[in-house]
């Protein structure tokens, strides 16, 4: 159940899943996600924390250590197969995209026979 | 505080009204805005109540948060809230206060990025806060629907609840109040529906959600003041007028008495065109009340008379003139042991569809009070009550209302040739119990119905002559 909202992933949790790729504290995420994406993706705290809630509860994240207020967390496998999906698909994306851009073997034969 | 003053002298404090619903969440963070460049910081938050104290004057951000696992019951942020508001402390924005859902946050900083970056997360927190502030609202509506059918059941059932109900304006306006208010909570579910499917359409499209703007969020806080208004002012006057009736038809103004004062309040709150909201406010009120005492009083406040009064033999009374024919000038005699008295009674009450006067008087003595009579020995009385109403349906129904509920004497006519002459149409009808006989005569004329209950049936010189005196 849970797994089916994360099919696709939104630019915030996919940058999120990929600064937990090492163990991280909840409140550096907030930074590592805007070094990660060169400025490009900034997470708000409230926003950061009902997703760190959400990925908790899909397992696709895991809580490592709690110091004080201070909890760290680690991408769990799921997490890392939902990245790897993630990835995939925008992968393909892009392959489509230059196809289009750049036209390729099949799109000038295709031209051509016109 | 943070915000004291360097020269340690208390700090000026302000309170403000500000009414917005969580959709309208813009305008309650414009307005703090404007607070703080005026140089007022938030420091509490009650309901539309809002606290200030005075601060250096400048350009902050503010945010409120609708914070998902925070109680639309808590009054101060909880031990759950820690960790989300140390998310945002170290973001940069700085907690002020937690009421309910809300979370209050500001910063000086224009360049750090909003609490709520994602709108999804957004429409649900404001969408589910937005639920909250509703679901009481709608489920009194239920209740109010439930208690209307009860009373449009009562005022069906029987002819004596029919002539009562009708013309006390109490019910006319608890009727009304009910029937307005679930107009209201229909009108509100319609509009958290299109709030809600429209933005989950905009969120399904990739396009961010609408807020409402602050702007909207006047208009629309004004609306609903002018509908608060509409819906109280029928039942604030009825009561006022009859205020003997307190039934549990008040209960809703009690629980909008609260409102009431919040409305009262937002004369002085409104920071914006202040003249114009109290130009706008008093001709409301005015033509409310015009309206009302129009319609439902009919020009006068205090309608609903009451009259008693004792005749006695031995003369310590308290005379009453209410009664215009006693037993006493219709030929009864005081008869009985003990201290015997007559003792009369009138009520009179009057709203926009009809007016009911009952006249009751009745013979007894005190030593008759504690114990059951015998049949034998029931001291005369008589009941009149006169319906009279413009719209001749009211009087139709509670005839219709008379024939179905009494039994009818069988074979029987009329038995008063002259009262039919003068154009009444005539019923009379007899009840027996173990102890007790009553005799009911319905007399209907033109927009007037008059139903005589008394022991012996009276005799027709004696109802001609109640008839010439009401």
């Amino acid at each position: 159940m849970a797994r089916e909202q994360f099919q696709t992933l939104s630019e915030p949790m996919y940058y999120i899943l990929l600064s937990l790729i090492e163990e991280e504290c909840g409140v550096d995420i907030m930074n590592k996600v805007g070094r990660l994406s060169n400025g490009r993706i900034s997470v708000g705290p409230g926003t950061l924390y009902t997703l760190l809630d959400k990925f908790l509860k899909a397992y696709m994240i895991a809580e490592t250590k709690v110091e004080g207020r201070r909890k760290s967390y680690i991408i769990t496998n799921s997490g890392k197969e939902a990245l790897m999906m993630e990835q995939k698909r925008l992968k393909k994306m892009l392959e489509d995209g230059v196809m289009f851009e750049h036209g390729s073997d099949e799109y000038k034969e295709g031209e051509a026979a016109k | 505080m943070m915000f004291r003053r360097k020269d340690n002298s208390k700090p000026k404090t302000k309170l403000k009204v500000f009414t917005s619903n969580p959709v309208e969440v813009l305008a309650l963070q414009r307005f703090l805005e404007e607070m703080s460049e005026k140089g007022y910081m938030l420091t509490g938050a009650y309901g539309s109540i809002y606290t200030f104290e005075e601060c250096e004057p400048m350009k902050r951000r503010f945010q409120v948060d609708f914070f998902s696992k925070a109680s639309f019951f808590d009054s101060r942020s909880g031990k759950n809230t820690e960790d989300y508001i140390e998310y945002c402390e170290s973001a940069g924005w700085t907690h002020l206060l937690g009421s309910g859902k809300m979370e209050f946050f500001y910063t000086e900083d224009m360049e750090i990025p909003e609490i709520e970056t994602d709108d999804e997360n957004r429409f649900q927190s404001i969408a589910k806060a937005e639920l909250w502030s509703r679901i009481l609202l709608w489920f009194l509506a239920i209740v109010y629907t439930y208690l209307g059918v009860n009373i449009a059941q009562g005022m069906s059932s029987s002819y004596s609840s029919w002539s009562r109900y009708i013309s006390s304006p109490t019910m006319i306006g608890s009727v009304l109040f009910f029937s307005m208010y679930a107009i209201g909570a229909v009108i509100s579910f319609a509009d958290f529906m299109t709030f809600y499917i429209g933005n989950k359409k905009r969120l399904n499209r990739g396009e961010l959600i609408n807020l409402y703007s602050p702007v909207q969020s006047r208009m629309r806080v004004r609306y609903r003041k002018i509908g608060l208004g509409v819906l109280l002012s029928p039942l604030i006057f009825t009561t006022f007028q009859s205020a003997s009736q307190l039934s549990i038809t008040q209960v809703p103004l009690l629980l909008f008495i609260s409102s009431a004062i919040i409305f009262g309040f937002f004369i002085k709150s409104r920071h914006s065109n202040r003249k114009t909201n109290i130009i706008l406010l008093l001709v409301l009120l005015l033509a409310t009340i015009l309206l009302t005492n129009t319609l439902v009083l009919r020009g006068s406040i205090f309608n609903n008379i009451v009259k008693s009064g004792i005749n006695s033999e031995d003369g310590d009374d308290f005379p009453s003139e209410s009664v215009p024919v006693s037993l006493k000038e219709m030929g009864y005699e005081f008869l009985g042991e003990g201290s015997v008295h007559e003792e009369t009674y009138e009520e009179e009450s009057k709203s926009f569809m009809a007016s009911t006067r009952t006249l009751s008087t009745g013979i007894y003595s005190e030593d008759g009070y504690n114990q059951e009579p015998e049949r034998d020995e029931i001291f005369p009385f008589y009941d009149v009550s006169v319906l009279e109403s413009e719209f001749s349906w009211i009087i139709d129904k509670y005839q219709a209302l008379f024939m179905k509920r009494e039994y009818m004497i069988p074979d029987s006519q009329f038995p008063y040739p002259e009262i039919i002459e003068q154009g009444y149409e005539g019923y009379m009808t007899k009840e027996v119990t173990k102890v007790f006989e009553t005799t009911r005569v319905l007399l209907v004329k033109d927009q007037k119905a008059i139903l005589i209950v008394s022991h012996e049936p009276l005799s027709e010189e004696n109802i001609l002559m109640l008839l010439d005196n009401i």
